[in-house]
């Protein structure tokens, strides 16, 4: 049951990124963006991932999607428009339908939720352990890299907030 | 495939600057979902990896999107046809 809902979710991923791609105003291809983190979280959801599911869901969809919203609405809106109003629909659908068929010719190598090599109960963590052992690792193990991320982070407020400033020396 | 159509994306669009960081948010998004999926069975340094993945793209996109504001603000739009001052 969870192979074909992920072979589902496959084909729905597939789908949103060819729209993301195809999609000429912003608005609607943040939308496609937003539906792909939405499919993308539920095929993790399928895998028993659900710590990073979760994380991806809300950074994406809380963060960063809305971050380029803002963005789009300071940026006056008939300058955004595409020149170009002619559409083509048939490049998406043969995108669309020969990854369909790649997903279906190799099944039997996406099927690894059923096979029996594979240990089903190792997947089954509680997820009060799984997120014990994160916090525990994050400030033991990878306390250094930890370190690193946090300052990358601080450097990218300053930076973004210092480029986006307005030079009143220059006026 | 699914790079692949990313990348395709960003050769076929001509349109707008906005288009091409988007693709490249959802090009991201799409390498830690294959990270994710090819080391499945690691899930607790999978995770970790995935995460410090999520806070450098976080970083680029705050960045980029603030270049791209100083751009239209310079330039006063955000198409790539009229902007071909960047070829040196």
């Amino acid at each position: 049951m969870n192979t074909y809902l992920y072979l589902i979710f496959l084909v729905l991923i597939f789908i949103s990124i060819t729209m993301t791609v195809i999609s000429i105003n912003p608005i609607h291809s943040i939308m496609w963006v937003l539906i792909l983190t939405i499919n993308i979280g539920a095929s993790l959801l399928c895998l028993n991932q659900h710590f990073t599911c979760f994380i991806l869901v809300i950074v994406y969809i809380g963060a960063i999607t809305i971050l380029f919203l803002f963005v789009i609405m300071m940026i006056d809106e008939s300058k955004i428009y595409l020149l170009t109003d002619s559409k083509n629909y048939i490049l998406p659908v043969i995108l669309i339908a020969i990854q369909t068929l790649v997903i279906l010719i190799n099944k039997n190598k996406i099927d690894f939720l059923s096979s029996s090599h594979y240990d089903h109960s190792s997947l089954l963590f509680d997820i009060n352990d799984t997120l014990q052992t994160l916090a525990h690792l994050l400030y033991s193990d990878y306390l250094l890299n930890f370190a690193i991320v946090t300052i990358i982070l601080l450097i990218g407020l300053i930076a973004s907030i210092s480029i986006a400033m307005k030079n009143h020396n220059n006026e | 495939m699914f790079l692949l159509t990313c990348w395709f994306g960003l050769f076929i669009n001509q349109s707008n600057i906005i288009l091409v960081l988007i693709i490249i948010e959802m090009t991201f998004l799409i390498i830690i979902w294959k990270f994710i999926i090819t080391f499945n069975s690691y899930l607790i340094s999978s995770t970790i990896l995935a995460l410090f993945i999520l806070s450098n793209i976080a970083v680029k996109s705050a960045i980029g999107l603030s270049i791209l504001i100083k751009f239209y603000r310079f330039k006063g739009s955000v198409h790539i046809k009229f902007n071909s001052n960047m070829k040196g």
